[in-house]
């Protein structure tokens, strides 16, 4: 009976001790289980934190970001993703460096590559640029495209499969102007930024704090082991 | 010694995954390889009303751009298309005459897995294959283990490149009977 007595308390001293130990680290390990549990239902696959410090945390590297503004929409370039409004359109290992609008169709010219669509965003074709050259630009005349080049204007038949010598264009070039990724909305299938997934995953194994924020998730876990078995076992001597 | 042979043996590992991605014929080389060294004017081809529908259906999913070119000469098409395997697109030349394949080949493959499908043993298999009426290849296609999406892939382009070549002759004979 004694020993029974001792042995109780020194259960209770502990199951209080450990109790107090892995609360906080339990309620993490709780709360971030139940919302990856749902991660469908919380979207957090598809919200993206872009804050400074976080992304410094993760080395996550900033995209490149440039946009041109057309009369009602833009063209927007991160990295070699390259969008049409919230519209992935197409990609291109260089730079942006030209958009141009008519009535029918945008033009929008990166790297080697121009990209024809309608203004619904429907890509139209892709073709090879007659040049490339990040100094150069986009520009129109009436329905036609215009590129600069070292030799001149160039003018774009209707198909946009010739492009001959022309004089300067009717209207002038849109400027490509560098951003702040943070200043202008981007759709979630780009995946800019850390996902509230990612950042729960890391949270809930300790990981976001590296191999210390793990070894206390560990003994979290193990201590969440012995009260389960230190309560049970309190709970059948007290009956 | 040793330095060579360790030179040899990364040599010998990482040749495999220098075949796999890459330009494995020119767009000029494939359309010889079509057409002889007379080749014919590249024509064009717009997706459109019941066409632009029909490719839809056929692919599962809308085709990258609207606007096609191919080359004709007789009863003869050629078609360079685009699929993605598994994330980035797989460019393949198709020769379609009198509406069967008769010439398939991988272009540009840029993936790292599934490059197998350039093999002529696979792209053999395409030759002679027809479209049934519910938008089928005629003839089984085996697949290639580690290759599915570029297999499938592959099976959607011959498919879209049957159906285009339907198209073209329909206009054809229909501007001949006009």
């Amino acid at each position: 009976m004694r020993i029974t007595k001792l042995t109780n308390r020194f259960l209770l001293n502990w199951h209080r001790q450990i109790g107090l130990f892995v609360a906080i680290l339990a309620l993490n390990l709780s709360i971030t289980g139940v919302l990856l549990q749902h991660t469908e239902l919380f979207k957090l696959d598809r919200t993206y934190l872009t804050s400074s410090w976080l992304l410094n945390w993760y080395n996550y590297p900033e995209p490149n970001v440039d946009v041109v503004h057309l009369r009602q929409q833009q063209v927007i370039q991160v990295d070699d993703q390259i969008l049409l409004g919230e519209t992935i359109v197409g990609n291109s290992k260089g730079q942006l460096w030209g958009a141009a609008e008519t009535e029918e169709s945008i033009l929008i010219a990166s790297g080697y590559v121009l990209i024809w669509l309608t203004h619904d965003g429907e890509v139209i074709d892709v073709m090879p640029s007659p040049i490339a050259d990040s100094r150069s630009t986009l520009a129109r005349t009436g329905d036609q495209f215009q590129i600069w080049s070292e030799a001149g204007w160039l003018i774009a038949d209707p198909e946009l499969s010739d492009w001959q010598l022309a004089s300067e264009p009717g209207e002038l070039p849109l400027a490509v102007e560098p951003t702040d990724f943070r200043q202008i909305h981007l759709p979630s299938e780009l995946s800019v930024g850390i996902s509230l997934e990612r950042l729960m995953l890391d949270l809930h194994s300790g990981r976001l704090f590296g191999p210390v924020g793990v070894v206390l998730m560990d003994l979290a876990s193990v201590g969440l082991i012995l009260l389960a078995i230190s309560g049970c076992w309190l709970w059948l001597r007290r009956r | 010694m040793k330095p060579i042979i360790t030179l040899l043996l990364m040599l010998l590992l990482a040749s495999p995954l220098a075949l796999a991605k890459g330009e494995y014929m020119s767009q000029s080389a494939f359309l010889t390889q079509a057409f002889g060294e007379s080749i014919p004017a590249r024509q064009t081809l717009w997706l459109r009303g019941d066409l632009k529908k029909d490719v839809t259906a056929l692919l599962g999913h809308r085709y990258g751009k609207i606007r096609l070119h191919y080359w004709q000469q007789g009863t003869t098409t050629s078609w360079i298309l685009e699929q993605i395997g598994k994330e980035r697109p797989i460019t393949a030349g198709f020769v379609v005459d009198q509406q069967r394949i008769v010439q398939a080949h991988v272009l540009v493959f840029r993936e790292s897995r599934g490059w197998e499908i350039k093999r002529s043993a696979f792209t053999q298999q395409f030759e002679f294959t027809e479209l049934t009426d519910d938008n089928r290849l005629s003839k089984h296609i085996d697949g290639i283990t580690g290759a599915t999406l570029s297999v499938n892939a592959m099976n959607r382009m011959a498919k879209l490149a049957l159906r285009l070549d339907q198209e073209v002759q329909l206009t054809l004979a229909h501007h001949q009977t006009n």
